[in-house]
């Protein structure tokens, strides 16, 4: 067999064994407890959530660990689940297919060869040939309610939740952002929608689901955001910490100089730089060589179009979450402009004139009213 | 609702209807609702599910699962034999209900012959139209009582109409288990089963059924009754009870005449007597009624006293088997046979005559079997012996007199001279008495050789 074949297994036992301690590692910083927190504290005071962050922060670890958890904690595996949103194929996206894999999360028996047996009565009824109808989407969502309930489930995670707004237009996206208010409302469980910040644009076209979410960002560790030396530091003791895990023969020790280099190839998100280490492993291994090195790392990093181009979609994230976590309204105005009109608040209009009042002469088809002389 | 947390119960959504009461649901139904509930086909979760958890030998291949459903189904997974036993196993790991065997006849398994085909009615499904319309406005789903699935059953024990086996819509049978409509629609048209029915439409029960329809109608409320009695997979139903019953029966009124009153061979009750043969569910609910005898107490003797039943639509003390018991059927009324009245004519006329000498006599004089004499005429049997001892010790009496007289005389008197002047054969004498016997030859033989010795005296002199 040649020296580089695929055995199945890419690291050496005790290098795989490092790296499963180096990911549990991950689960315990300070951003990740802090979304947690958050997420938790959402959860108690609405039945829909958002877990916003850019790309490789670690959302997905997040809520499989939460789900995780939460099994354990209530002795239940369907307590809380996990449903990926796979992405549309055309302009929509296909309610039914995801249906079906929210069935399958939750064990459900055949999630996609479900029959419709009033459906089937009906047509025997209308004459129309009696074949075993398959479930539509609306059998498939009661079947979905019905399933949460036996099951007690009580938080679903949608990952990738920007793909159940897909839409080819307003009205579609409207339809399906009705679907989700519905769900909140009927359902007995709680949505936690993950997704990156750009999903907020979409949800502009619904207020009554904008009421019914709260949002939780899950930043990633910006050197130049507004605590940005802590964050620094921050991730600098991440990375001392899950370094320390590798084997004594094997161990890495960066210089100041990489760790900045390290920084900057994983974006400042622990998801990046957990992979970007086990790629280095990986490179380690097959070169056989006995210490993990600078080169491992230099040649599995990313390369510079495409940190360009994760650069440019992580600052316009956080862009995003700077707009939407601003809460200037929320502060007391300064003592000297106490009765002044405050300009952080929209323009009105002057008061007594709605400029959506129509005066009764203008309404269509009734008389103009007449003013009666003195007798 | 219970939470159902195990993945390995992956048909749940709904728990069986009617346990302890006489419309338990059955096995076939709980499983074609709970797919219903799971919106799956029947025969998707037979083959997906089940097959893997029972024997191959149980469920056919795929493309016949379908025809398997419209007949076969019900009386396998609601029978008494192990089709129903690898069922209940199979659904209550499925499901993650206990002792779903209730559903069953498995209890039934001792009492009756154990091919199912006797039990359940595997032709064709049967409603009760008023059950329908009482689940539809309590709001409950409809389930499919196994007490509908018996073959003797063709009443409803609680609106006492006829059960319905035709679409009121269409005309057409039903299939056992429906698999593409709901269970209250018609698997042709789709209408509703109860909707239009003529029963149901006419608001009042059928009242004007006659004996025939009582009958049904009893049959119906005891075998409810005995469904609703085994609430555990360990009870089950005991033999026992009806062959004592049989046999109480046997001996109060005949053989011939209990063969001849209910129908059946006599060969048939001595299997029935001797445990050779169990009888089917019809057989043993007409004989149970029919003997003053309620069918669930047969079948599961309660010894700590009479068993009352939570649904009852007789007052209690006024079931209609209790008054066949004070008042046996008519045809039972013939209490001893004629043969038997001739044979006790012919034995007190021999006793009468005291033409006999040995209870061999007798029987020959009245032409029946000793154990037939014994067994009819035992007080009979008694005297005659006690008669035949009394003469035989006067007999024994006067032969030893004869034979003392013979012994003590001074002539030789020979045996062969004792037996003829007793009128009874040497053998015989010698036999009853062989002491007395042997001390009249040494007389004899002692007599004889004191003449000798005198004649010889008396020669001896002369010379």
């Amino acid at each position: 067999m040649p020296a580089d074949a695929y055995t199945g297994r890419w690291l050496r036992a005790d290098l795989e064994a490092a790296h499963q301690t180096i990911l549990l590692e991950t689960l315990s910083h300070t951003h990740f407890e802090s979304a947690q927190l958050q997420l938790y504290d959402a959860l108690e005071c609405s039945p829909m959530a958002m877990l916003l962050g850019s790309t490789g922060v670690g959302k997905t670890r997040l809520i499989d660990t939460l789900a995780r958890d939460a099994n354990v904690s209530r002795s239940n595996q369907h307590a809380a689940v996990v449903v990926k949103a796979a992405a549309p194929r055309g302009q929509a996206f296909s309610w039914k297919n995801f249906w079906i894999d929210t069935l399958d999360a939750v064990a459900d028996p055949l999630p996609d060869n479900k029959v419709d047996r009033h459906a089937t009565a009906a047509a025997l009824r209308s004459g129309r040939p009696a074949a075993l109808r398959h479930s539509t989407e609306d059998t498939l969502r009661r079947s979905v309610t019905s399933a949460a309930r036996n099951r007690s489930l009580e938080i679903l995670y949608i990952d990738e939740a920007a793909s159940l707004l897909k839409s080819g237009n307003e009205r579609v996206l409207k339809d399906q952002l009705d679907v989700l208010r519905d769900l909140a409302d009927h359902g007995e469980f709680k949505i936690v929608l993950v997704s990156t910040p750009a999903i907020l644009e979409s949800l502009d076209a619904s207020g009554e689901l904008l009421r019914r979410i709260d949002e939780v960002f899950f930043l990633r560790y910006r050197r130049n955001g507004p605590t940005g030396q802590a964050d620094y530091t921050s991730f600098r003791r991440i990375l001392k910490s899950l370094l320390k895990h590798l084997p004594e023969q094997t161990r890495f020790k960066p210089s100041k100089a990489q760790e900045t280099l390290l920084y900057a190839g994983s974006l400042g998100g622990i998801g990046h730089l957990s992979r970007w280490l086990r790629r280095a492993l990986v490179r380690c291994d097959r070169a056989r060589a006995e210490r993990l090195k600078w080169d491992h790392f230099e040649e599995t990093g990313y390369s510079d179009k495409k940190l360009g181009q994760l650069y440019k979609h992580a600052e316009a994230d956080d862009e995003i979450i700077t707009d939407w976590t601003e809460r200037t309204h929320c502060q007391a105005p300064a003592p000297e402009n106490l009765g002044a009109p405050d300009a952080r608040l929209p323009q009105q209009t002057k008061p007594g004139k709605d400029p959506n009042f129509r005066s009764r002469a203008k309404r269509v088809g009734s008389p103009r009213p007449t003013r009666r002389s003195a007798a | 609702m219970n939470v159902v947390a195990n993945s390995d119960v992956v048909l749940y959504g709904r728990r069986p209807n009617g346990v302890g009461t006489p419309l338990v649901e059955s096995l076939s139904g709980y499983f074609a609702r709970v797919c219903e509930a799971r919106s799956i086909s029947v025969v998707d979760a037979l083959d997906v599910f089940v097959r893997p958890l029972v024997s191959p030998k149980l469920l056919r291949a795929r493309s016949q699962l379908p025809r398997y459903l419209k007949s076969h189904m019900a009386s396998d997974f609601d029978g008494m034999i192990w089709r129903a036993h690898a069922a209940v196993r199979a659904l209550e790991r499925l499901t993650g209900e206990t002792d779903l065997s209730v559903h069953t006849c498995l209890s039934w398994r001792r009492l009756f012959i154990p091919r199912s085909s006797g039990a359940i009615d595997y032709r064709r499904k049967r409603w009760c139209a008023l059950c329908f319309d009482a689940w539809d406005r309590e709001g409950s789903e409809p389930w499919e009582p196994l007490l509908f699935r018996l073959a003797p059953v063709e009443r409803c024990p609680i609106h006492r109409i006829l059960l319905s086996e035709y679409c009121p819509s269409c005309h057409l049978p039903q299939p056992m288990v429906v698999q593409r409509v709901p269970l209250s629609y018609c698997h042709c048209c789709g209408a509703r089963l109860h909707i239009g029915d003529p029963l149901r439409e006419s608001g009042c029960l059928d009242t004007d059924a006659g004996d025939d329809g009582v009958w049904a109608w009893w049959i119906s409320v005891v075998l409810g009754q005995m469904l609703s009695v085994h609430v555990g997979s360990e009870q089950l139903a005991d033999s026992n009870g009806f062959v004592s019953l049989v046999n109480d029966a046997v001996d109060v009124f005949g053989m011939n005449s209990l063969a001849a009153a209910m129908g059946y061979k006599r060969n048939v009750l001595r299997q029935w007597r001797r445990v050779i043969r169990r009888p089917w569910l019809r057989t043993f609910v007409k004989m149970c009624l029919r003997l003053g005898a309620h069918p669930a107490d047969v079948a599961f003797p309660d010894p700590g006293g009479r068993r009352t039943y939570s649904w009852s639509p007789w007052p209690i003390g006024r079931e209609p088997w209790l008054a066949a018991k004070v008042q046996p059927a008519p045809s039972l009324c013939h209490t001893r046979s004629t043969r038997v009245k001739r044979e006790a004519a012919a034995l007190n006329a021999a006793v009468a005559a005291g033409e006999y000498s040995s209870i061999a006599d007798v029987t020959r004089i009245v032409g029946v079997s000793y154990d037939r004499l014994l067994r009819n005429f035992p007080e009979q049997v008694v005297k005659i012996r006690a008669a035949l001892a009394a003469s035989r010790e006067q007999q024994l009496r006067r032969y030893r007199h004869g034979l003392r007289t013979a012994i003590e005389s001074d002539d030789v008197i020979s045996l062969a001279a004792v037996s003829r002047a007793l009128g009874v054969g040497l053998h015989a004498l010698r036999h009853a008495c062989p002491d007395l016997c042997a001390r009249v030859v040494e007389a004899n033989a002692e007599r004889r050789r004191c003449e000798r010795a005198e004649r010889t005296t008396q020669r001896t002199r002369l010379v």
